[in-house]
């Protein structure tokens, strides 16, 4: 293929892209609507009928209401993932080290019994902060979320591998079998059912997405059994090009 | 007896359900000001204009409706001499900013997301209340 064929062909594959990420975004705004309808018309149901109805009746209404809300976090995350190339695009230093400690924060305030450690041989770099903030924070979720340990211990290491910082997020859960270690990274993939848990699914997919997107990496190092599980995420140096 | 001036509303809105919300939640609240309902931009117009209902002192907004959405509507009304001062209140799905820009540049008084919950909804619609109780208006 000669060199202007080949430039048309990526021109018409970002259109397309383009088009697909537009065509996400209103199906999933326009699904909301009807959404939020049945969940309203389900609480005044339940409002109406007051305290004095069957028990079968009363269930019946939670798992409507559940299944709702869950319709609802799915379609928000497919708005979040067709939004990754058009939002949080702000540009900025990042000093590693306070920047992952204050990331870190708020999950160590959540839970007591989770400890995270960081270490960086990286000063910092210029880059789309938000999105970095976002897709350790998934990750860092991600471990917590499927630990099986009373305390979590999560360790955050930053190197530097060519034209890219390397972030190692190692936890102390109880790891990932082999074969599943491309299906996690699938939209609405959960390890645990979906059933009364609050995970849909969808951190790792936008986390994922979002380190594609800035042209980096991510994947899942899978240890021996028993030993935890190490997400490892390449995130490129270079200042990103304004839009 | 303290006897307080009812704020007669215009709620712009195609969405029954979404209708069935904002009365809900006014009686949730015991708001007892008179609520008006067009189905559209050119209903609303068409009631503002006649003398069928009188003049709302406040107008909630929702943006994506058939026949003349909600911003082509605030452009015709504010553009209308008679009507141009009412406030406005944008309420609607529409997390855009070409939206959230397009609303304010024609002056509303505040851009509100629908939120997913109605207990949400409910304390919003209190919080705008209030709001509408503190502020003067023209005897007119």
């Amino acid at each position: 293929m000669n060199e202007d064929a080949l430039a048309q062909c990526q021109n018409e594959l970002s259109q397309e892209k383009k088009q697909f990420e537009e065509f996400i975004y209103l199906v999933s705004h326009d699904l909301n609507a009807p959404i939020r309808a049945i969940s309203n018309l389900s609480v005044w149901i339940a409002e109406d009928l007051g305290n004095d109805i069957p028990a079968d009746v009363k269930q019946h209404i939670n798992l409507l209401q559940a299944r709702t809300q869950l319709l609802e976090r799915m379609l928000g995350a497919i708005l979040t993932l067709s939004r990754v190339a058009r939002t949080d695009l702000e540009i900025g230093y990042v000093e590693l080290l306070p920047f992952l400690e204050k990331l870190s924060n708020p999950f160590r305030k959540e839970q007591v019994s989770v400890s995270i450690q960081i270490r960086s041989v990286v000063p910092g770099l210029i880059t789309y902060y938000q999105k970095l903030q976002t897709v350790l924070s998934e990750l860092i979720t991600n471990a917590i979320l499927h630990t099986d340990k009373e305390k979590v211990n999560i360790a955050v290491v930053v190197t530097q591998t060519g034209e890219f910082l390397k972030f190692e997020i190692i936890d102390n859960g109880p790891g990932l079998p082999a074969d599943v270690s491309e299906r996690i990274f699938s939209l609405f993939y959960t390890a645990k059912g979906k059933e009364g848990n609050q995970n849909i699914g969808a951190g790792l997919t936008i986390a994922k997405k979002i380190a594609n997107f800035v042209g980096g990496q991510l994947a899942v190092d899978i240890p021996p059994e028993g030993l935890g599980c190490s997400f490892v995420l390449y995130w490129p140096r270079k200042e990103p090009e304004k839009v | 007896m303290n006897e307080e001036k009812l704020i007669n509303i215009l709620l712009v809105e195609d969405d029954e359900v979404d209708i069935m919300n904002v009365q809900r939640a006014f009686r949730k609240n015991n708001i007892n000001n008179p609520l008006f309902i067009a189905r559209n931009g050119l209903e609303a117009l068409e009631m503002l204009r006649g003398d069928k209902i009188p003049k709302p002192h406040v107008i909630i907004l929702d943006i994506n409706m058939p026949k003349m959405n909600g911003l082509e509507f605030l452009q015709e009304m504010r553009s209308d001499e008679n009507l141009k001062r009412i406030s406005v209140f944008v309420m609607t799905t529409s997390n855009e900013d070409s939206d959230k820009i397009n609303a304010y540049n024609l002056n509303v008084a505040g851009y509100i997301l629908k939120p997913l919950s109605f207990e949400k909804f409910i304390s919003s619609m209190s919080t705008l209340n209030s709001y509408w109780k503190l502020c003067e208006r023209p005897s007119l």
